[in-house]
């Protein structure tokens, strides 16, 4: 019998199928060992990454910055946060998370915020001269509980 | 459909994402799980340039990147913009959790989506997810 149909693609579960299969559970394990090894690397991307984005910023700083400088700093910031939660680096995701709150929730007109996007930066790096984490857990929520009455200076949107 | 073990190797993943720290991280984890061949891009640009000449089976995308983000690629393959098959897997990655964003990638056509932060747990569960789904689709190799 022949068809016009073109060649059936093998379905994603007919691809996984073999005799090298290996239990997910298993799978899980060596991927969490993989994490874990790149995790360790994560100190030196954040101390790389952290210059990059703390000239979007000082792009804000000088005269009119418009739409596209925000929205930049405010991908830099979102992507700081983002890899830095996945590395288990929580200081540094947690001081993220509060700027991006600062930078999609409030008033960019207002002449503090500046003041407040710097006070993160700071932050940043004094959590990266430390290895990236804070020296224990009521520091780092002391921190992150000035960097919040910080930003509630700011008027929502 | 429950899938207790899996083959991984024969398998072709692509994965953008313009944090070069989040690619190294998910392309280990991906290796680990002995897929045949994850190959990197580290923007649209790049991804629609692999586009041309690889089928992936699955196509992991990283949703807020700039100049282009990731539902830009999304809405290309789904309508056959590029060479590959337009039904091809796609899972977003994105540290956005807000339920009307995330419904912009689902209605664009995404498959599933992660929520950042990614561990080798969240990603074999998304994996499964569309294998459990198993759609047989058609096209010329």
């Amino acid at each position: 019998m022949t068809s016009n149909s073109p060649p059936r693609r093998k379905s994603l579960y007919e691809k996984i199928q073999g005799p090298e299969a290996v239990p997910i559970e298993a799978l899980i394990e060596r991927g969490d060992t993989a994490a874990r090894r790149a995790s360790a690397d994560y100190l030196e991307f954040f101390r790389t990454r952290l210059p990059a984005v703390e000239t979007l910023a000082n792009a804000l700083f000088v005269g009119s910055p418009d739409g596209t400088a925000w929205r930049s700093f405010y991908i830099a910031v979102h992507d700081l946060r983002s890899s830095s939660a996945s590395a288990g680096y929580e200081a540094v995701s947690a001081i993220s998370q509060s700027l991006e709150g600062l930078l999609v929730e409030r008033d960019h007109e207002n002449p503090l915020i500046r003041d407040v996007i710097k006070l993160h930066l700071d932050a940043l790096s004094l959590t990266a001269s430390n290895n990236a984490r804070v020296p224990d857990g009521k520091g780092s929520a002391r921190l992150i509980k000035d960097l919040g009455r910080a930003v509630d200076k700011i008027p929502r949107t | 459909m429950m899938i207790d073990k899996a083959d991984f190797s024969g398998l072709t993943v692509l994965l953008v994402d313009d944090n070069e720290f989040i690619r190294r991280l998910l392309g280990d984890i991906l290796r680990s799980f002995r897929v045949g061949k994850v190959i990197q891009a580290a923007g649209v640009e790049e991804a629609l340039s692999h586009l041309a000449t690889v089928q992936p089976d699955v196509i992991f995308c990283d949703w807020m990147m700039a100049p282009v983000d990731g539902l830009s690629l999304l809405r290309a393959v789904r309508q056959s913009e590029t060479p590959i098959d337009p039904k091809t897997p796609i899972i977003m990655l994105t540290g956005e959790t807000r339920v009307d964003r995330v419904a912009v990638a689902i209605a664009d056509g995404a498959d599933s989506y992660i929520a950042k932060p990614v561990s080798a747990k969240i990603l074999m569960s998304h994996l499964l997810k569309l294998i459990a789904d198993d759609r047989p689709v058609h096209y010329l190799d």
